[in-house]
């Protein structure tokens, strides 16, 4: 800037009388600062205070507050306030809350078996396998109403495992190719 | 009782009425207004805006004056001024695209200026300005036009006089550039 100090004396010539001129017309009409109407002004921000996020917390902490004084009054305490319902009993007709109890409960009872020790485990299955035979098998055949549930699910996994669908599924295939 | 209110609210925004009670702050205020409209000026790029941007400039400062009580006035009422025209420029943009230069440096040709051919120099530099970034045009424009001196620049805009100065610098080598540009360019 200090190369050109004419140059931008120029400049700052012309801004000059770019003012002058908009300074004349600017005088030629009377400039009356006046704030704006207060009627006008938007609602002021104060009237919304009370939404401010301390006070709502401490309207809402009072309003708590008063409840709970006003169900001690009427109550007479807390001894009077009849038992909420277990859990067990709300949840007995669901499906997934049983069928998750039962999984606990198997996972509770496998744990410990494969901590046994194999000998200890080799005995107990030989005793298992006696009393099965002298109270009669299981029939395999038999409905899953009436049959071994853990049973019918083993049988199931050994199919799934073995790959049973898959060929049952490419049997057909082949079945139905032939039959094109 | 809702049309009596519908009157007198036409009647405060037809003939808004000085307070008394920020007539004095008024009064305090108004030995600056040649300079805040300068501001304007520069920032609005015309006479007319910049005197409705004026108006708006002292309705804000009238209305919280007696609530700052701000130590420096000037520098206080040209910050307002300057948040004022930035805001108008904001609104414009946002309602209908960026006022085309040409329309900003509109120039009446009645003005004495039109007639002794200076007309077209003054639309290039007020070109040029509007073009700087808004942190020089800043510092450009409350130096050259609102007069104001580096301590007054840098209290205005929160900044240190050094960066007043490298700013300015920057902004008067970018002027300078364009005008000599598009000046010469006509020329040849």
């Amino acid at each position: 800037m200090e190369k050109n100090p004419k140059q931008w004396h120029e400049i700052a010539e012309l801004i000059n009388k770019d003012k002058q001129r908009a300074l004349d017309d600017f005088h030629r009409l009377e400039f009356v600062p006046s704030a704006r109407p207060r009627l006008l002004a938007p609602p002021a921000p104060g009237r919304w205070r009370i939404f401010r996020p301390a006070f709502a917390a401490l309207a809402a902490s009072l309003l708590l507050a008063v409840g709970l004084i006003a169900f001690w009054q009427l109550r007479g305490g807390w001894s009077k306030v009849p038992a909420a319902p277990a859990w067990d009993e709300i949840l007995s007709g669901s499906f997934l809350y049983s069928g998750g109890e039962r999984l606990a409960a198997e996972g509770a009872a496998e744990a410990p078996a494969a901590a046994a020790s194999p000998l200890f485990t080799a005995w107990a299955e030989a005793g298992l396998a006696r009393a099965t035979i002298a109270a009669g098998a299981v029939d395999p055949l038999a409905s899953v109403e009436r049959g071994d549930p853990g049973e019918v699910r083993r049988r199931i996994g050994r199919v799934i495992h073995e790959g049973a669908f898959e060929r049952w599924l490419v049997h057909w295939q082949e079945f139905h190719d032939k039959e094109a | 009782m809702q049309q009596a209110t519908l009157i007198l609210e036409e009647t405060l925004m037809s003939h808004p009425v000085p307070i008394p009670a920020e007539a004095d702050a008024g009064q305090d205020l108004l030995a600056f207004r040649d300079k805040v409209f300068c501001l304007c000026l520069g920032f609005a790029g015309n006479a007319a805006d910049a005197r409705d941007l004026a108006q708006d400039t002292y309705a804000k400062a009238l209305a919280h004056y007696a609530r700052v009580r701000p130590e420096n006035p000037q520098a206080w009422i040209m910050r307002i001024a300057r948040n004022t025209c930035l805001d108008l420029a904001r609104r414009k943009q946002t309602r209908g695209g960026q006022q085309p230069v040409s329309e900003l440096s509109a120039i009446d040709w009645r003005t004495p200026e039109a007639y002794a051919g200076r007309e077209e120099e003054i639309g290039i530099v007020r070109r040029a300005i509007a073009g700087l970034p808004r942190r020089q045009r800043d510092v450009l424009v409350m130096r050259e036009y609102g007069e104001l001196s580096y301590g007054e620049i840098a209290k205005a805009l929160r900044i240190s006089v050094g960066t007043v100065m490298s700013r300015l610098n920057r902004a008067r080598r970018a002027v300078l550039r364009h005008y000599q540009e598009e000046h010469h360019g006509k020329e040849s």
